[in-house]
This record gives structure tokens, C-alpha cells and sequence, in this order.
């Protein structure tokens, strides 16, 4: 084989992977060139050494896979970071307009979608961070454990984007009117800016999703779904690496029981919403703050049923693939 | 064996041959492999992400430059790259001295 045709073939099995190309094909090229010149000065002749060098490098398919799983985890990687940025700004939004003197700004965003939108969205972006940093550093993350990321940041990305598109919806066509510019101007900016930091996050969820689908789909890549025992693996790993090992058994437990471990999450949570209510209206308000704990108890029950298994937190089968 | 311990040494190696001079992915190669004494020849395919993904890490810059006239994409260690290198020289050290420790017992 010569050297164009190997590059040909470097660039189409890239281009199947959705690798980035450009620069990783100029350096290949300039080695190929390199090393054949070295062979043909040892005395192989030009078609010989272009076969030997083309040879030496590698088989083409194994080459592309190898840096498309390099640039799929460093895309995951970037991605993870920008959905947490977006998380981070979009909350801080949320509490501006939450906590704002003006009744009128009080009441936008709406509040019940965003809540529930951001507390769904910070379970499946805790499940991306905690696998992104387990394999930060590492020449790829393994193929289950990418797919696991993209399906958390495509969740995460998709509940802020539609709770903060339908608050806005809400908010220009409500019958009380807009919000005066005057009056709501810096939250009117920062939200603008959420939004554009929440679209940025799902372009970089989408590149995530269709680089890890990519690797995934290679012959011989297909892992069986053990996302959950990986998930408890990668804890227990960041838990050594901060040195603090005496908290993975607990946690090990809950990430492999993790249906038991809801409904105690979903407990705590109902005795503290009607705490929290009984604690600011008086034995008055318990009827309502237990409404409020219940309706919260049952988002958390109903939410891990619906995205648990698409958030890696549960598997159907449950063996260790290492 | 002998593949996957340079496969989970390759960071080290990468960065010892950048320590004294920039050097482009063919030269880091032939640097290893001198150094070895021909008994470390590290694969092209490996070569280059990890050598992307120090880049990303921030471990070594890159840029383009004529090296006997052809443009190349030249490696440089960075300051972060150097202290790493440092560390992971250490932590060879006392494993290499640890082990020797072990295959010396009797």
C-alpha cells in the first residue's frame, strides 16, 4: 500500500468515527514520508519502503478508533465542564428572580418546572462529573462509561433548555404583562446570558452523544450495559483518590441497591419539605407543606423510574465487566 | 508484556524524551527507541492521542515549524509538563528500588 492510499483510508475511517481530522492526518502524513525516507536510505526501494513504513504505523481502522476514543472522552470531558458551568448559571438565575424584591419578578420563572428541571438535571450531571473525573487523565474512558456520560449530559442538557425555554414562553405571555425593562434589567440580561450558556451546553451534549455513538458502534465495542457497577466502581475510586475510603462501602451499597436508596432519598425528602413548611406557617401550613413534601417525594420516585436506567444509576442485569 | 508496560508507561516516556529539547512525533520516537537501546519502539497509533491528549492536559504545547524543511507540528514540555515528569520519575524510582527490594529476597 503507498502512502496515499493509507492516507485515504486514515481519513475515511476517521471521518466514520466523527474523530477530528485535520491535524492528526498532516502529522501522520509528515511521519509516513519521515520514516519511508529513513527505510529507503537503508536501502529499500521507494514502493517497499512506503509499504514497510505504511505497515509500521499501523492498520488504519486500529489507528482512527484509537483517536476517536481519545477524542470522544476529551469532548465528553470538555462537555461535562460546560453543562456544569450552564447548571451553575442557570441556578443562580433561578434564585435572583426567586428571591427578587418585585412580586412581578418574584413570579418568573414560574418556578414548580424550573425546580423539578434543576433538581433532575443536578442527579444527572453529578453522574456525568463523577464518571468524567474518575477517567480524566486517562487515554480514553471505556466505551460504556462514555455512552453513560452523553445519555446523563443529553438529560441534563435537555431538562435546563426546556424549563428555561417554557419559563421565558410563560413569562412574554402571561396576562399580567411582561416585566418592565427598567425594572427587571440586569435579571433580564442574565437570564438572556443563561440561555445562550444552556444552548452551548446542549451543542456540546450533542457532540458527546454522536462522537460516543460513533465509538460504541465500532465491531467489538458493544459492552453490555453495566453502567450501574461502573458508577459504583468510579466512586469508589475518586473516594481513594481523595482518601477517604471509609465512605464507599455506604455508598457502594446505595449506587448497587439503587431502588432502596431512592426511597430512602424520597423519605428524607417528604419529612424535610414538611419540616421546612411547618417551620414557616405554623402547624397551620402542614397540610400544604405535606402536599408539597408528597408531590416532591413522588417527583423523586417517578423521575428515578423513568431516567434511572438512561442515567446509568440501574442496570437490568448486574455482573462486572472488568 | 513487553507492549503493555510501554503502553502504561507511555506518558513517562513521551515527556523524558521531550525533557532536554522540542521534538516532533518521529523524533520522539527514534529518541525511545536510542535510549532504550532499540528495546522500546513505541506504536505510531498510540503515539499521537496521547501525545494530543498531553497537549489538552497542558503537560506540552505544540506548533507548527520547518524542521529541515518540511513543516512540522513540534512538542515543547510545559512547566506543568516538567513537574509532572518529575513526579512520575520519583514514583518510578521508589517502585523500581521497591521491586528490587522483592526480586532480591530470599
Amino acid at each position: 500500500m503507498t502512502i496515499n492510499d493509507y492516507m485515504a483510508e486514515l481519513e475515511r475511517e476517521l471521518r466514520r468515527r466523527r474523530a477530528p481530522r485535520a491535524r492528526l492526518l498532516r502529522e501522520a502524513e509528515d511521519h509516513l514520508h519521515d520514516l519511508c525516507a529513513e527505510l529507503a536510505a537503508d536501502g529499500l526501494a521507494q514502493k517497499q519502503a512506503e509499504a514497510r513504513a505504511v505497515a509500521q504505523f499501523g492498520a488504519a481502522a486500529t489507528v482512527a478508533a484509537r483517536f476517536a476514543e481519545a477524542a470522544a472522552s476529551a469532548t465528553a470531558h470538555r462537555a461535562v465542564t460546560v453543562t456544569a458551568a450552564a447548571f451553575v448559571v442557570y441556578t443562580g438565575v433561578f434564585v435572583a428572580f426567586a428571591t427578587a424584591a418585585s412580586p412581578l419578578l418574584r413570579d418568573f420563572p414560574q418556578g414548580a418546572g424550573s425546580f423539578l428541571a434543576l433538581q433532575l438535571a443536578a442527579v444527572a450531571l453529578g453522574v456525568a462529573l463523577v464518571r468524567s473525573l474518575r477517567w480524566r487523565g486517562a487515554p480514553a474512558a471505556p466505551t460504556a462509561e462514555l455512552t453513560a456520560i452523553a445519555r446523563a449530559l443529553s438529560i441534563a442538557a435537555i431538562v435546563l433548555v426546556g424549563a428555561a425555554f417554557a419559563e421565558a414562553a410563560v413569562a412574554v405571555s402571561r396576562p399580567a404583562g411582561v416585566i418592565a425593562w427598567s425594572a427587571g434589567r440586569w435579571l433580564t440580561l442574565a437570564f438572556a446570558a443563561a440561555l445562550v450558556v444552556l444552548l452551548l451546553s446542549a451543542i456540546s451534549a450533542v457532540r458527546v452523544v454522536a462522537q460516543a455513538q460513533a465509538v460504541h458502534a465500532l465491531p467489538g465495542r458493544h459492552v453490555h450495559s453495566t453502567a450501574a457497577v461502573l458508577l459504583a466502581d468510579d466512586v469508589e475510586t475518586l473516594l481513594a483518590r481523595f482518601r477517604l475510603p471509609k465512605a464507599s462501602g455506604t455508598l457502594r451499597w446505595l449506587l448497587v441497591h439503587p431502588w432502596s436508596a431512592t426511597l430512602a432519598i424520597a423519605g428524607l425528602a417528604f419529612v424535610t419539605v414538611s419540616a421546612a413548611g411547618v417551620a414557616s406557617s405554623g402547624r397551620a401550613g402542614l397540610s400544604g407543606a405535606a402536599a408539597l413534601a408528597a408531590v416532591e417525594s413522588s417527583v423523586i420516585v417517578c423521575s428515578f423510574a423513568a431516567f434511572g436506567r438512561m442515567l446509568g444509576l440501574r442496570d437490568t442485569a448486574r455482573h462486572d465487566a472488568r | 508484556m513487553r507492549g503493555e508496560v510501554i503502553k502504561n508507561h507511555l506518558e513517562l516516556l513521551v515527556l523524558t524524551a521531550l525533557k532536554t529539547e522540542p521534538g516532533h512525533g518521529y523524533s520522539i520516537i527514534r529518541a525511545v527507541r536510542d535510549r532504550s537501546d532499540g528495546e522500546f519502539e513505541l506504536l505510531e497509533g498510540s503515539l499521537y492521542p496521547a501525545l494530543h491528549r498531553l497537549e489538552r492536559d497542558r503537560l506540552v504545547t505544540s506548533s507548527w515549524s520547518n524542521v529541515a524543511g518540511r513543516k512540522r507540528r513540534v512538542y515543547k514540555l510545559s512547566r506543568k509538563g516538567r513537574a509532572v515528569l518529575e513526579q512520575q520519575e520519583r514514583d518510578w524510582r521508589r517502585f523500581e528500588r521497591a521491586m528490587n527490594l522483592v526480586l532480591a529476597a530470599r
